[in-house]
């Protein structure tokens, strides 16, 4: 019994680490706009399209095409708030709206994606579907494995990002009060643009790691993101490493779950914890509780 | 204020929209009559690819009729509705054909789920619905004006059970989508045929449309007493849960249905699905079979999609029924010209039943090699 127990830990960790590749970069966004971005979603199933359209299609080496996917994610995702969200906040548009575009962008992009590459599903191939390595009774794949590590390092990096370099410093500053960060000489825009540029990056980074485990399909953004968003609110919105480990939380529990439940109910398992969160718990794991704003 | 020059702009502009628009108004065919029939499918979404191969199907065989002159000099113009495999839909779909476009005739749906909830809306408004993929067995009641040429799966989930049971398994553990009429309906044909043979089904586990993580099922599955696996899904989950299964390095064997028999399938699945057993409609190798797989390489430039075929047939044996009409959008003379006729089609004999349902004979083929091979036994 202990095997199988070791072996929904490793699904869960497998599941985890792919809502927490989606839910950092969503939360990284989210922390100094205070806004809901859902076309992060689409940012990764667009990048994930580009690689594979580089790699699989054009042929270029592979090394190479992943560069070019994340810096590809990181200029889309700069693209989408210079030409649409700046343009809003501009016309001091509220927070509702802002979120009303993204989801229009969601669908736009994903119907782009369907436009330029069809429907059918599209593998990146660079990995050959193999049998996984025994780890103490449980099976994982190098790539798992590999999807795993890169979400520890996100979460180590991010905090040691956020905590210790100047723009991290800068970024938490304008996430905690705008007005006093822009009385101090921090520009709002400025940051905004860069936590695009790197919230998107690591969407480019999710892109290709996703890609390459899921395969790719246009509305995989929208899937990605329904799991990704809960797990950043379960981690404490706008904490960028409690997203991490909230996304984690996620997917253990549901993977625990649906061991004696029947498995139709996993999704139900994950938003029935998100409710407990948001009834009992509503900043989350390592969100600050706030005296009430105003 | 605006600027002058903008003003021109703005103005030139708006001329050029209402005369772009007045010129569509004016080329469009005008007297032409042709016969309008509707498409129900999904177009977009998980399902996308059943759809399409539908809709090329269907496009082959409405290229050929109207090249010919149509029904009795009239063409048929098809109207298609996206409904996304999904019901809610696809009730949406229907109920836009019947009333804004005023169709006598459906083609669809594709998606069982479609079919089922679409269904009574057509038999209400007396309209022909003639789908050539869904398969739940449950279609067979859905009313007089209900028509498949694609036979139930109370005929293919017998076939696989029988097909389990003569492979010499006795327990087996079932994995099925769970919010498709298509997986549900097998999952129960399967299972009661399976347990009449003799086996029993130790576990039932389920997944969702559009799910890519399926390692605890398969998990749960792994450490049942099961030596045998049925899948009953759509093509790409299918294809992901055998690519996980091997990774989690499951040697049970499994056992699926026609909805992965089509050359995509191998993008996914690559070697993880040798051994693979499944039961599907036959391959046919008469003339007309050859023939059709000749023109839709021909048309499309490659190899036919899964139903193309059935869809091909459906279009082709509505229009001999409708020639025959002296109305050919009247549904009441359709419905009977579709009881009495017998088609030989690329899809064999199509020979509606009392239900609107045809039978076919179904085959089992077996992955080797990366291809589809019979498997007798």
């Amino acid at each position: 019994m202990s095997s199988i127990a070791f072996q929904l830990l490793i699904n869960g960790l497998i599941a985890g680490a792919i809502y927490a590749l989606v839910a950092s970069g969503f939360s990284l966004i989210y922390s100094t706009n205070k806004f809901i971005h859902f076309a992060h979603g689409a940012v990764i199933a667009f990048s994930a399209y580009v690689l594979y359209f580089l790699f699989s299609v054009l042929g270029i080496n592979f090394g190479f095409s992943v560069v070019l996917a994340i810096a590809f994610a990181s200029l889309l995702g700069y693209l989408i708030d210079l030409l649409v969200y700046k343009k809003l906040r501009k016309k001091k548009t509220s927070s509702v709206i802002l979120l009303i575009a993204s989801v229009g962008l969601l669908i736009l992009l994903e119907s782009l994606i369907l436009l330029l590459f069809g429907a059918d599903v599209k593998t990146i191939g660079f990995l050959k579907v193999s049998k996984g390595m025994e780890f103490l009774g449980a099976i994982i794949t190098p790539l798992q494995l590999f999807i795993i590590i890169s979400s520890l390092i996100l979460l180590v990096g991010l905090f040691l990002f956020m905590k210790k370099t100047k723009l991290g410093k800068a970024m938490r500053a304008i996430s905690d009060n705008k007005d006093v960060a822009e009385i101090v000489g921090i520009s709002s825009e400025k940051i905004y643009s860069w936590s695009f540029i790197i919230g998107s990056a690591i969407a480019g980074i999710a892109a290709i790691l996703i890609g390459l485990e899921q395969n790719l399909e246009p509305t995989m953004g929208t899937n990605l993101m329904i799991k990704g968003f809960a797990a950043a609110i379960i981690g404490g919105i706008g904490s960028v490493h409690g997203a991490v480990l909230g996304a984690f939380l996620l997917g253990i529990v549901e993977n625990f779950g649906i061991w004696y439940l029947p498995s139709g109910y996993k999704d139900a398992i994950a938003f029935v914890l998100l409710f407990i969160f948001l009834l009992f718990r509503p900043q989350g794991i390592l969100g600050i509780k706030r005296r009430a704003e105003k | 204020m605006m600027k002058k020059q903008n003003k021109i702009y703005l103005g030139i502009g708006i001329v050029a929209i209402i005369l772009i628009v007045a010129i569509a108004m004016f080329s469009m065919p005008k007297g032409e009559e042709t016969i309008k029939i509707g498409f129900m499918g999904p177009l977009s979404g998980d399902a996308v690819d059943y759809g399409m191969g539908a809709k090329t199907g269907y496009e082959l065989a409405l290229q050929e009729i109207n090249s010919k002159g149509g029904i009795n000099g009239k063409p048929i113009e098809i109207i298609y509705e996206d409904s996304k495999c999904e019901a809610k839909t696809a009730i949406d779909a229907v109920n836009k054909l019947v009333n804004v476009d005023k169709v006598n005739i459906i083609l669809g749906g594709v998606c069982s789920s479609e079919t089922l909830a679409a269904g009574p809306i057509a038999e209400q408004n007396k309209v022909i619905m003639l789908s050539s993929i869904s398969t739940n067995y449950q279609i067979t009641d859905l009313g007089d004006y209900i028509f498949r040429n694609v036979p139930s799966d109370a005929l293919q989930g017998k076939k696989a059970a029988e097909l389990t049971y003569d492979e010499g398994y006795r327990k087996v553990a079932i994995i099925y989508i769970g919010d498709n009429d298509y997986g549900l309906g097998l999952k129960e044909v399967f299972e009661k045929r399976f347990e009449e043979l003799g086996g029993s089904v130790i576990l039932s586990e389920t997944f969702l449309g559009g799910d890519t993580d399926f390692r605890t099922q398969l998990t749960k599955i792994k450490n049942s007493d099961a030596e045998a696996i049925f899948l009953a899904g759509m093509l790409k989950e299918s294809a992901l849960i055998l690519n996980q299964a091997k990774e989690l390095n499951i040697d049970k064997q499994f056992i699926t249905t026609e909805s992965v028999k089509d050359s995509s399938f191998f993008d996914i699945v690559g070697d993880s699905a040798e051994g693979l057993l499944l039961t599907s409609m036959k391959e046919l190798e008469s003339q007309k079979a050859i023939e059709f797989k000749q023109k839709y390489v021909e048309s499309f430039e490659k190899e036919p999609k899964f139903y193309s075929d059935y869809a091909y047939d459906a279009l082709n044996l509505l229009s001999e029924v409708m020639r025959d009409c002296q109305n050919p959008n009247d549904a009441n003379c359709i419905k009977e010209g579709l009881y009495d006729i017998s088609y030989d089609g690329a899809t064999g004999m199509n020979d509606f039943d009392n239900n609107g349902d045809v039978s076919k004979e179904f085959s089992t083929y077996k992955v080797l090699n990366q291809e589809f091979v019979p498997h007798n036994k």
